[in-house]
């Protein structure tokens, strides 16, 4: 009973929070006058492209007049400028909110579809293969490498992992893709260099999917180079912190088993900040990166978001992507606050 | 004594660098092979083709591993560069795309003041900034300078290029901030630390500056400059959108911006630019501050405005009118200066040492159409072409709207034949797969235009004759035999019908109202043009005759303008889209018709939409519907229908295999067939077209590297004062070649006499001067500045030649051996000969240092054009150097042999010999 009553509270608030995030996205948009200059400046673009094309047909300059304004009403209407904002945008993320994602104005799917939901549900699995896929591996090699060195505190492993970890840190990712890309692909020619398939790519199911994999472990295995010295080190220190605590000397002290004692008296304690941090990547890692994306052509969100804010800007893609990462947040916070309760026995919520 | 003054490189235009030099590219040894394609079969040399993303960063890196045989996207400079020596890649450029300034000239509100709407201060900027340290360092020599919309590569620079001398806009920074000192001082605005006030406030500029390539370090030169010159500058860096979001989405007037490094892509080769010069000077066409956005400030020239009009057109007589609107529009750009160029880029298209049969075409390198055609790598029947991307978020093959990316246009070029192209060589529209007769009454007459000749009227839709009394300005014979001889890919014979269809769809797409609301764009767009199309007579099964009111001094551009279809497409699948957009409202030939009415912007590449087109089909073949009407053609016995219902189902057929068979709608003519399509595997597969009837080999396609003019010998003696005087020239290159000319005063600037050189014979030409004129000159150098062209070649070749007007010099020159001495060595090398001339002569003059002689070397070398030049990069970096030692050796080759003091070589030969003879002798007796 106690339970349900805080967690709905908390709820609602990460609701409110959700609305905040659309309003200021639309107000963002919107009031500062940046996508009406940004749709106007594309179509401004496409009409001088298009300019050029049509003199070679279209010899009257006062026909080309005519031409190119009718062009502009039809560009107006097609990405919604000839609608103010303050309809427009509100209107946008109204509709988002009822899950219909809507159509994208400029980008499409594999398929042709403009759907957003076909188009965010085509990527979501091309960046889970690469970032998921990293954000496990690296966090078991975490949990267990980072539990095992808490107990060997000061030891040349623990000061190795520890340098490592800065390292690793500090590396860029994309600079650790190409120098893999190099020794791997180019040296060695272990594995290929790039792109989601080989050429000719297979066309059975099981075979591409297998091709795929292949094309992923480059990827991956750079994403967990530069992340999982980082999260061995991390849970290494929150393990550490928490096998000081009192409960636990006094469970030593009672005579419980080393194991007993690291897993329910270290390890539950200290799961809330690590399942919260493994919870957050989660979310990430459905989010895609652009940087590892690109060097590694992968077909995934970030490359999406990237497109839909700086490639060709589609509005409707930008208010879409924001209300599903805004969506993880919000989901995923409220599962934290109920499994912290779960996780962590001191944890108790009051009214 | 004959001797020939070594060429200068003048700050101006630092020797026309060698985008000439660019093309050198391909000069390597292999590409320079005779073809030898792998078999003489129809359609292209290699079985398969495939296309496939790479990201250009890493693109090296690929190529060297061997993922891709060649990169169909320009590299980026430092990664050409790199791979200019890698001896396993042949690279290729192209000057594919050009960088300039636009200033933003609005006058800004009571009280402040904008510098840049003072037309001083805006010349003033064309001799602040230093073309050629942008090109030669920022660059790295992949690029030339720019002073006006037309580079040095391009034909109508050949117009111009007397304007762009006369214009005087060298870097001469001095010059410049006197100038806007002036301006300024001028205006009102006082120098306060270093920095212009007005009003007590300071003047800040907003500079945007782009960031994704070297326009971020020109913009900092830029910005440099400007702070010398007293601005306090605001830089704002950005990326294409952000950055044209400011620049061109906001008005003028709110100065949200005051200067723009903007860059362009560049297109085919056209020989005769009329959008061009319009685009980048005339404000009407909306390129220029404003935009021709309604309610912002807009620049505005009422000249630049009735001359581009008149260009743009057709409204001159002849090609020298045409020449001296093209003149003046550049002229006054230049004095306007709102737009300021800067540099032609040289993109570089990396290929793999094997791979044989490229065609450079000027414009495009061997991103054109005849490449990918001609091209193999021996043993292999396949080329894998690497591109940025196969697929994009807007990619769409649509061959009634169009295509969404250039990408998709790429991978089409190959799969269809052009009927006209433009020359890759003389950027002259050319008959590719049909052939023309033009016949023409223009400027200023008309032909009658036969009343049995056809229109289609889209109120009763059929044709009908177009009656008595309709003229038009020319008159083109198509014969389109090349393209009925052969099939279309999917086995259906191609004929008048796929012609007629065509010309239907587009009259009646824009005269149908009905049509014309659903597909507004392409209707509103396409009638202007048609408007001129006055009518079509079917002589027989090959040949179609159009009249169109269209006029050109160049024949060949009146047959591109009045082609009356491309045949692209067969028309059963013309026909089932047009179903689908008109009649099933189930799609749209447009993205914003597909936006309006929410349905799909067909592309047939896609399984969706070519799912779509097929229901259409089956549909069409079970109601065994055809569209009879546009078949049916009014003639003198009555009317003749060309084809059958048994003829369209089989049509029909045909198509639907082809979609069980390969999974997509694209159905083409040309040399592949689209095999594969993958979106997410961002790849693409084509195969040879091996139809017996297709007309095209691989040798056929093949057109190899443009043979460039060369200047291979120059006579150019001191002018002697008073007297008759003549330089005389030869050259080597294609077709009828000529020679223009510029002598310039190098003190003043001052033009002194320009024109066509004399033609001794094909090869040979002569600039001559009267005693009269060499009466007129001052003792002192002069400057000729030589343009060669050819009608067979869109590019010139440009040279410059110091002359030395000296009497005294001249009176004393000794003779005839070191003159004779000196045409060998020309015939040797020029850059040589020039060399050793102005080391060995004495008599030269003081003024010229070394520097300049350095220079001059360097400068003879990017002229001729040779394949030293571009054979790499740190080459170009180190020509002055190269130029000075070779100048230096040559020196001391010559102090050798002619001491200061003037001994006879002989002499002092010989007396070192009997020195050592004597020595040698006195050792010999003393060990005795």
């Amino acid at each position: 009973m106690s339970l349900l009553r805080p967690l709905l509270v908390r709820s609602l608030t990460m609701v409110g929070v959700f609305f905040v995030v659309l309003l200021m996205l639309v107000l963002t948009l919107g009031l500062t006058g940046f996508s009406d200059r940004i749709l106007s400046a594309t179509i401004g673009e496409q009409l001088r492209a298009e300019r050029t094309a049509l003199a070679e047909t279209i010899r009257d300059p006062d026909e080309m007049e005519k031409v190119l304004e009718k062009r502009r009403e039809e560009l107006e209407i097609f990405y919604g400028l000839s609608t103010p904002w303050y309809y427009r945008l509100p209107r946008t993320a109204l509709r988002v909110l009822t899950l219909d994602l809507g159509e994208a104005r400029t980008l499409r799917s594999f398929d042709g579809s403009n759907r957003v939901f076909d188009i965010v549900t085509e990527r979501v699995p091309n960046s889970m293969l690469l970032l998921t896929t990293s954000l496990i591996i690296t966090a078991t090699i975490g949990i267990i490498a980072g539990a095992y060195l808490a107990t060997r505190q000061g030891s040349w492993l623990d000061r190795f992992v520890s340098g490592f970890a800065a390292v690793s840190f500090a590396v860029p990712t994309w600079w650790i893709g190409i120098l893999l890309i190099l020794i791997l692909s180019i040296q060695l020619r272990i594995l290929p260099s790039g792109g989601m398939y080989s050429t000719p790519p297979p066309t059975q199911p099981l075979p591409r999917f297998f091709d795929l994999v292949a094309h992923a472990l480059l990827p991956v295995i750079t994403l967990v180079l530069v992340s999982f010295g980082p999260s061995i080190y991390s849970i290494r220190t929150i393990t550490l912190n928490i096998a000081q605590e009192d409960h636990v000397k006094i469970a030593r002290a009672k005579g419980l088993p080393e194991s007993r004692v690291r897993l329910r008296h270290i390890l539950r304690v200290a799961a809330p900040p690590i399942v919260t941090g493994l919870m957050f990547g989660l979310a990430g890692s459905l989010s895609g990166s652009i940087l590892v994306e690109t060097v590694f052509n992968w077909q995934g969100m970030g490359r999406l978001y990237y497109d839909a804010l700086a490639g060709t800007p589609d509005e409707n893609v930008i208010v879409a992507l924001t209300f599903i990462f805004t969506l993880m947040y919000v989901v995923i916070r409220i599962v934290l606050e109920a499994l912290y309760v779960f996780l962590d026995p001191r944890v108790r919520y009051t009214d | 004594m004959n001797r020939i003054r070594s060429t200068r490189i003048p700050a101006w235009l630092f020797k026309a660098v060698p985008i000439s030099l660019a093309i050198m590219i391909g000069l390597s040894s292999s590409a320079l092979a005779q073809y030898n394609p792998p078999h003489e079969e129809p359609g292209p040399a290699v079985e398969r083709l495939y296309f496939k993303a790479f990201n250009v960063d890493r693109a090296p890196l690929d190529l060297e591993a061997g993922e891709m045989d060649l990169y169909y996207f320009n590299l980026k400079i430092a990664a050409a560069r790199e791979l200019r020596d890698n001896e396993g890649i042949q690279l290729f450029e192209a000057p594919a795309s050009t960088i300039s300034l636009i200033l933003n000239p609005a006058p800004a509100p009571e009280g402040r003041l904008n510098p840049f709407s003072i037309k001083e201060v805006r010349q003033a900027m064309q001799r602040l900034i230093d073309r050629e340290f942008v090109t030669r360092e920022i660059y790295q020599g992949q690029a030339a300078p720019m002073y006006t919309n037309v580079a040095s590569t391009d034909y109508d620079y050949l117009t111009v290029f007397d304007v762009i001398q006369q214009a005087d806009v060298d870097y001469d920074p001095e010059y410049a901030r006197q100038q806007i000192a002036d301006a300024m001082t001028a205006a009102g605005a006082e120098l306060v630390d270093d920095v212009w006030h007005f009003n007590d406030q300071p003047i800040r500029l907003k500079f945007i500056m782009r960031v994704e390539d070297e326009r971020r370090e020109v913009g900092d030169l830029i910005r440099a400059a400007l702070q010398d010159a007293g601005f306090a500058v605001a830089a704002n860096r950005q990326s294409f959108a952000p950055a044209i979001q400011t620049v061109y989405a906001t008005d003028p007037a709110q100065f949200e911006w005051h200067l723009y490094t903007e860059g362009w892509g560049r297109g085919a080769p056209n020989r005769y630019d009329f959008g061009g010069i319009n685009s980048f000077y005339a404000p009407w066409l909306g390129n220029m501050p404003g935009w021709k956005e309604v309610g912002f400030w807009h620049y505005e020239n009422e000249e630049l405005d009735e001359l581009g009009e008149r260009l743009f057109k057709g409204e001159f007589a002849d090609q020298a009118e045409r020449d001296d609107m093209y003149r003046e529009m550049t002229r006054i750009g230049l004095d306007e200066s709102v737009r300021i160029w800067i540099a032609t880029v040289m993109n570089a298209f990396p290929v793999q040492a094997g791979v044989e049969g490229i065609t450079q075409d000027l414009a495009a390198g061997p991103r054109g159409l005849w490449s990918l055609r001609s091209a193999y790598k021996a043993g292999s029947d396949e080329l894998t072409v690497g591109h940025l991307w196969v697929w994009t978020e807007r990619t769409t093959w649509n061959p009634v709207g169009g295509f969404g990316d250039v990408y998709s246009n790429d991978i089409w070029r190959h799969l269809q034949d052009p009927a006209v192209w433009n020359d890759p060589f003389t950027g002259i529209p050319a008959p590719f797969r049909i052939s023309y007769e033009v016949e023409t009454a223009g400027p200023d007459d008309t032909l009658e235009v036969p009343a049995d000749a056809i229109s289609w009227n889209a109120q009763r839709g059929q044709w009908t004759n177009v009656g008595e009394e309709v003229t038009a300005t020319s008159k083109v014979v198509y014969d389109y035999s090349k393209y009925f001889q052969a099939p279309w890919h999917h086995g259906q014979q191609i004929s008048m019908a796929d012609v007629l269809y065509s010309i239907y769809q587009g009259f009646d797409l824009s005269y149908n109202p009905d049509k014309a609301k659903i597909e507004t764009v392409i209707a509103t767009t396409s009638r202007p043009f048609l408007e001129t199309i006055k009518g079509y007579r079917v002589l027989d099964e090959n040949r179609i005759e159009a009249y169109v009111d269209f006029w050109h001094f160049e024949e060949n551009y009146i047959a591109s303008y009045g082609i009356p279809s491309g045949l692209s497409t067969p028309w059963e699948m013309l026909y089932a889209l047009d179903e689908l957009v008109f009649s099933q409202r189930r799609a749209a030939y447009s993205d914003t018709a597909a936006g309006r009415y929410n349905v799909p912007w067909i592309s047939l590449v896609l399984d969706r939409d070519a799912r779509l087109v097929r229901k259409a089909m089956l549909d069409l073949r079970r109601a065994e519907t055809l569209p009879t009407d546009v078949f049916t053609l009014p003639t003198a016995d009555g009317e003749t229908v060309l084809i059958s219902g048994e003829e369209a189902v089989e049509r029909y057929t045909a198509v639907l295999d082809w979609f069980d068979e390969k999974g997509h709608m694209v159905i083409s003519n040309g040399p592949f067939t689209l095999e594969r399509y993958d979106p997410p595997a961002q790849f693409a597969e084509l195969t040879a077209f091996r139809d017996e009837n297709y007309p095209f080999t691989a040798s056929d396609l093949y057109r190899g590297l443009p043979d460039l003019i060369e200047y291979t010998g120059i006579e150019a003696p001191p002018i002697e004062l008073g007297a008759d005087y003549e330089v005389t020239l030869t050259l080597d290159g294609p077709g009828n070649l000529s020679l223009r000319y510029l002598l310039i005063d190098t003190a003043s600037g001052e033009i002194i006499q320009q024109g066509d050189a004399d033609t001794l014979d094909p090869n040979w030409f002569a600039v001559r001067l009267t005693a009269d004129t060499t009466n007129e000159l001052e003792l002192g150098i002069y400057e000729l500045v030589l343009v060669a062209y050819s009608d067979e070649l869109a590019r010139m070749a440009e040279r410059r030649i110091e002359l030395e007007a000296d009497i005294a010099i001249i009176e004393e020159e000794p003779a005839a051996e070191d003159s004779a001495s000196s045409e060998a060595e020309e015939a040797a090398s020029d850059s040589d000969e020039e060399s050793s001339e102005a080391a060995a002569d004495e008599e030269e003059s003081e003024s010229e240092t070394a520097a300049e002689t350095e220079a001059e070397s360097d400068s003879a070398e990017s002229d001729t054009e040779s394949a030293s030049e571009t054979e790499t990069e740190s080459e170009a970096e180190t020509e002055s150097e190269s130029a000075a030692a070779e100048s230096e050796d040559t020196q001391s080759d010559t102090a050798a042999s002619e001491p200061a003091g003037g001994l006879p070589v002989n002499a002092v030969a010989a007396a070192v010999v009997v020195i050592i003879i004597l020595g040698g002798i006195l050792l010999v007796r003393r060990r005795r």
